[in-house]
């Protein structure tokens, strides 16, 4: 018995979601049956270690920044989401089909060359993949999904936050994490309800021209090659159209660079030894 | 008002028919499932297609039987036979394919398919004209052309996660398989994708793609019923014309003694005996049970 406000009560619920979530993940059906899925739940301000390592790649990574910032928004109004980290290690291929789909020719190649090339830091998917497995793996992300959407509760799969657990392995032992926020549980933040205030505090016109510009052309529609440029202008055909022009850098600002670079590594390594410790107490690792 | 009489005892029969075509609507409705599920840049890029039928099914099967002896694995062919009977089981198939994975990457750089921070891995193993994959080179030694894009193949994943969530909804049986999505492939079936997965659906009292015993492609349910038909036939020989003579009851001295199995026997060969002893001393009596 007792009174409950109804808006605390669905922000605490999204735990229970997650848990729901988590157990359709696991459940999922899978080609192969032989990738097992990590799983992890974070809540509450266990998710801060997380936000900064995504706002620290957010300079080289905008869609980082911006799914961090969504994130930082919801924790700061008090009602945080859930953050279910879904993992497996794709890095290496026991399913012995021999199929070729990763550029290898057998199972067994794709393992060796899994095992001399380490991932360099900061890819979003720690590859090489298995193929199949990936799919098993995405399958199981997408149970997850369809779990949250049965509570009718938001939820976006992330590969950004994900990729920020996985660089403070969370879970533990996964090539590949996708994170999947459910919540903010009252009003939808990703989809229909952008807060205008924030954003038009943040971004004028302007900016996003010059976002759809230069980072869109550049990243996402014109890999070398011939895909069509965008018309910016009125009368486009006029001159030719500029994308970036290449400058050399100043040395004060490589040596800026270097600055940032530094001190990024540095922040890194604070984090993840807070996040280590947030695990320890967590009872989810033993300490060294 | 008409009516619509579904059973599945009769395969392709028209009550079986009806309730085939039952599932043919869920697979519609999986297959839009499957297209809704989010993709990378909100592009379409997965394609599908249902497959339908005693002859196309059939011709799947087969085509997954010449792959199981292809490469001259024991386990590739173990799963490739297993599979087969599922093709051969399931009402209708879905075929599902990402027509981006193999010749459009996604060009992110994420790192998915080498673990290094660029899309070389991928382009450096294509055949490139004007700086784009030329996805008119389809020649490979492999079962599929590689390597594939990964977001892509994740994005192929999410929809396949959607698809086998809906049939789930839906309670319709349904499994994934790598095997018959190779077997369609190679006819034909979503002909744009370099990679596709299969999701055989079923509707019938006991779900066809579990609970699979050893040598399933040896004991597929169709072939054990026509067994048993067989046997069936064979039993019903021995009674007399139901017309003119009933069946007589046993003598109950008979019936006290037979324990066993070989008694039974035992019993039998009496009978046998004494009615070619009989034959042989009355040739020209005439046979009393025939005037009743």
């Amino acid at each position: 018995m007792g009174l409950f406000d109804g808006r605390q009560t669905i922000i605490d619920n999204t735990f229970e979601i997650a848990k729901l979530c988590a157990q359709a993940a696991h459940k999922a059906s899978q080609i192969t049956g032989r990738v097992e899925i990590k799983s992890m739940i974070v809540t509450g301000e266990d998710i801060v270690p997380i936000l900064e390592v995504m706002e620290a790649f957010a300079q080289v990574m905008p869609p980082a920044g911006g799914d961090a910032m969504f994130l930082r928004l919801a924790y700061d109004q008090g009602r945080a989401p859930t953050l279910l980290l879904i993992g497996a290690d794709l890095r290496t291929s026991n399913v012995g089909y021999d199929c070729g789909a990763c550029g290898f020719d057998t199972c067994a190649e794709f393992n060796k060359y899994s095992h001399d090339n380490p991932p360099s830091l900061g890819v979003i998917y720690q590859g090489p993949s298995c193929v199949w497995k990936t799919i098993d793996y995405s399958a199981a992300c997408s149970w997850a999904c369809a779990a949250a959407w049965q509570h009718n509760i938001t939820n976006r799969i992330q590969g950004t936050s994900g990729m920020a657990a996985q660089i403070l392995s969370c879970p533990e032992g996964c090539s590949t994490v996708l994170g999947l926020p459910i919540g903010p549980a009252d009003e939808d933040l990703y989809w229909f309800n952008r807060p205008g205030k924030v954003f038009n505090e943040l971004f004028k016109y302007e900016d996003m021209m010059r976002f759809f510009q230069n980072f869109i052309c550049a990243y996402w529609e014109s890999f070398p090659g011939a895909k069509p440029m965008v018309k910016g202008k009125d009368n486009w055909w006029d001159e030719p159209h500029h994308v970036l022009r290449v400058l050399e850098d100043a040395p004060e600002e490589v040596n800026r660079f270097h600055q940032d670079v530094g001190e990024a590594l540095n922040t890194m390594v604070r984090i993840n030894i807070e996040m280590q410790q947030r695990k320890i107490d967590a009872g989810l690792k033993k300490p060294e | 008002m008409p009516r619509i009489y579904c059973d599945e005892n009769l395969q392709y029969s028209p009550q079986d028919m009806n309730r085939r075509e039952n599932t043919l609507g869920a697979a519609r409705l999986i297959v839009n499932a499957a297209l809704t599920a989010p993709q990378g840049g909100g592009v379409p890029q997965v394609e599908a297609e249902i497959v339908y039928g005693q002859e196309e099914q059939e011709a799947l099967a087969r085509e997954m039987e010449k792959l199981a002896y292809e490469k001259g694995k024991k386990f590739l062919e173990r799963i490739f036979l297993t599979e087969s009977v599922m093709a051969r089981q399931a009402d209708a198939i879905i075929f599902l394919g990402n027509y981006r994975a193999s010749d459009d990457p996604f060009d992110v750089n994420c790192g998915g398919c080498s673990g290094q921070p660029s899309c070389s891995f991928l382009y450096e193993r294509k055949k490139l004209t004007a700086h784009l994959i030329d996805l008119t080179d389809r020649r490979t030694e492999r079962l599929i052309n590689g390597p594939l894009c990964t977001v892509r193949v994740t994005d192929l994943g999410f929809a396949m996660g959607s698809a086998l969530q809906m049939a789930n909804r839906l309670m319709v049986d349904a499994r994934p398989f790598y095997t018959m999505g190779l077997a369609g492939q190679r006819l034909g079936y979503c002909r744009n994708s370099a990679i596709v997965v299969a999701i055989p659906v079923a509707t019938m009292s006991k779900n066809p793609f579990v609970d699979v015993c050893p040598d399933y492609h040896m004991m597929a349910r169709e072939k054990i019923q026509t067994n048993v038909r067989q046997f069936l036939t064979f039993m019903r020989q021995i009674g007399p014309d139901y017309r003119t003579s009933e069946v007589k009851k046993a003598d109950p001295e008979d019936e006290a003694r037979i324990k066993t199995y070989m008694d039974w026997m035992d019993v039998m060969r009496e009978r046998f005996l004494k009615f070619k002893d009989r034959s042989k001393s009355s040739d020209t009596e005439p046979d009393a049970e025939e005037e009743e």
